[in-house]
């Protein structure tokens, strides 16, 4: 099995321009909780996990600031700080103390296509909570997909720069590839990239209790009268129930259950053809995934690329 | 902690007042929206309304809320309750049926007639705010196509740019 440096994702940072209606849909109806704010920023955690945050907003021209990933120690955040620059990555800063809530030690980089990846170690946890019965918010962030007009070069830097593994793939019937579903550890994927039209943010995932929390919490962002563009439904990869949301500034936002957790010494990765329904919801209720309903996910073009966030 | 909306017309006024104190008793949060005293011949839609309110907001916010009418016509009730966005109310006469319409959808207020034996609605509420859904997808998803449908007027995760074999129902 692969060593990987990388050991959890942490958290997802977005700059839109209607923050205030963001910020006010993610804390009143997504279910996180604010745990910082200050002028043009917000700080988002989930009851149920341990990260100090798991969502960043920022008001400014709609992009994917960062996304965020824990290293286990300081040993390895050098480690694999050494052996991205031995690797040519290019560096947004070195190693160092970082002065946002939670703070930590690490480093940011830009990925393949110029999106800024954070990794740190060392932060301030908080307690998270047991979710209750029937509680509609989310228990933590579960997955970041992005759409890349170059799949299969984006996906690739994952593999090659942090020891990504392909856990499943998505074709399209001539057998191109469509999707890649990506681990950093046994969870089924924490990284999912996606072809579409540009570089752009295709979705965020955040993990409800279970069949009942998934519900209840779905039901909860109909009344608030987002749009839910797929689903309900559930994944052949995966195997997670699924409902896609868009939140006010436009982006994918899916709430999610039950996403597998491999066996990662016994595992195989599938290719799995978009054409067969079966493939992309395995009840077959919500509609096959299709141009029109990928093209409700191709989000704005990313202005971030290669542009550092300002924090 | 779990917090049981009370609502009676007319026709449940004894029956609901009974019922809210065995609530009490039996350590529930209970609220009560019906009339402060028996009222002959009031009207139970805004009863319904009050509690069906109260009981959607409440598990929005993650509170384990559920509503108990108690009416002279039980079945007008529910009719009247179920025009609540996100209200899902049934009639059960005994503690299986009632446990039976949490299982299958969820439901989150029960009517009862006003006619009905103390000791048995009592039980009959008891199960209904005890049992929960099953850990069963199928049941999930199929609630989530009514309140897709009551919100947004579609069934199956269709909103924008529709194509003509993808427009499911129509509101009006």
């Amino acid at each position: 099995m692969t060593e990987r440096l990388v050991s959890h994702l942490r958290y997802a940072a977005l700059a839109v321009p209607n923050f205030e209606e963001e910020r006010e849909f993610f804390r009143k109806y997504w279910g996180l909780t604010e745990v910082s704010a200050e002028d043009g920023l917000s700080y988002l955690a989930a009851e149920g996990s341990t990260e100090p945050f798991i969502l960043r907003l920022r008001a400014d021209d709609k992009r994917i600031d960062l996304v965020g990933f824990a290293v286990e120690d300081r040993d390895d955040l050098h480690a694999l700080a050494e052996k991205l620059h031995a690797e040519d990555v290019q560096f947004v800063h070195e190693p160092r103390e970082l002065t946002g809530f939670g703070g930590g030690y690490g480093f940011r980089v830009f990925d393949g296509d110029g999106r800024v990846l954070e990794f740190s170690t060392g932060y301030q946890t908080r307690e998270a909570r047991k979710i209750r019965e029937r509680e509609p918010i989310p228990s933590k962030l579960s997955h970041v997909v992005f759409n890349s007009a170059n799949l299969n070069q984006s996906a690739q830097w994952y593999i090659d720069h942090l020891d990504f593994s392909i856990s499943d793939s998505l074709t399209r019937p001539d057998g191109t590839d469509m999707m890649h579903f990506m681990r950093c550890n046994a969870t089924h994927h924490s990284v999912a990239i996606a072809m579409g039209p540009h570089h752009s943010l295709h979705h965020l995932s955040f993990e409800m209790r279970g069949i009942e929390e998934w519900m209840r919490g779905s039901g909860k962002i109909l009344r608030s009268g987002a749009r839910m563009i797929w689903g309900p439904g559930r994944h052949n990869a995966g195997d997670n129930t699924f409902a896609y949301f868009l939140d006010p500034a436009g982006n994918t936002i899916e709430y999610t259950t039950e996403l597998a957790v491999l066996d990662e010494d016994t595992w195989s990765p599938h290719r799995l053809n978009i054409s067969d329904v079966s493939n992309q919801d395995q009840w077959g209720t919500a509609q096959a995934m299709s141009e029109i309903i990928a093209r409700e996910s191709f989000n704005d073009i990313d202005k971030g690329l290669f542009v550092a966030p300002p924090v | 902690m779990r917090r049981i909306h009370f609502a009676a017309d007319f026709g449940g006024y004894e029956l609901g007042r009974a019922l809210e104190a065995r609530a009490q008793a039996a350590g529930h949060d209970v609220v009560w929206h019906g009339a402060e005293q028996l009222d002959p011949g009031d009207d139970y839609p805004l009863f319904a309304i009050r509690v069906g309110t109260a009981v959607v907001a409440d598990q929005d916010a993650g509170i384990d809320a559920f509503g108990v009418l108690v009416l002279d016509e039980a079945a007008a009730g529910v009719v009247a309750a179920n025009k609540v966005n996100g209200a899902r109310a049934v009639t059960a006469a005994s503690p299986r049926a009632a446990a039976n319409t949490r299982e299958v959808v969820d439901a989150n207020v029960l009517v009862l007639e006003g006619i009905a034996f103390e000791e048995n609605a009592w039980l009959t509420i008891s199960a209904f705010v005890t049992a929960s859904l099953p850990h069963v997808v199928d049941l999930g998803r199929r609630i989530l196509q009514i309140e897709e449908y009551e919100n947004s007027g579609t069934i199956e995760g269709w909103a924008i740019q529709l194509e003509p074999e993808q427009i499911a129902v129509k509101r009006e």
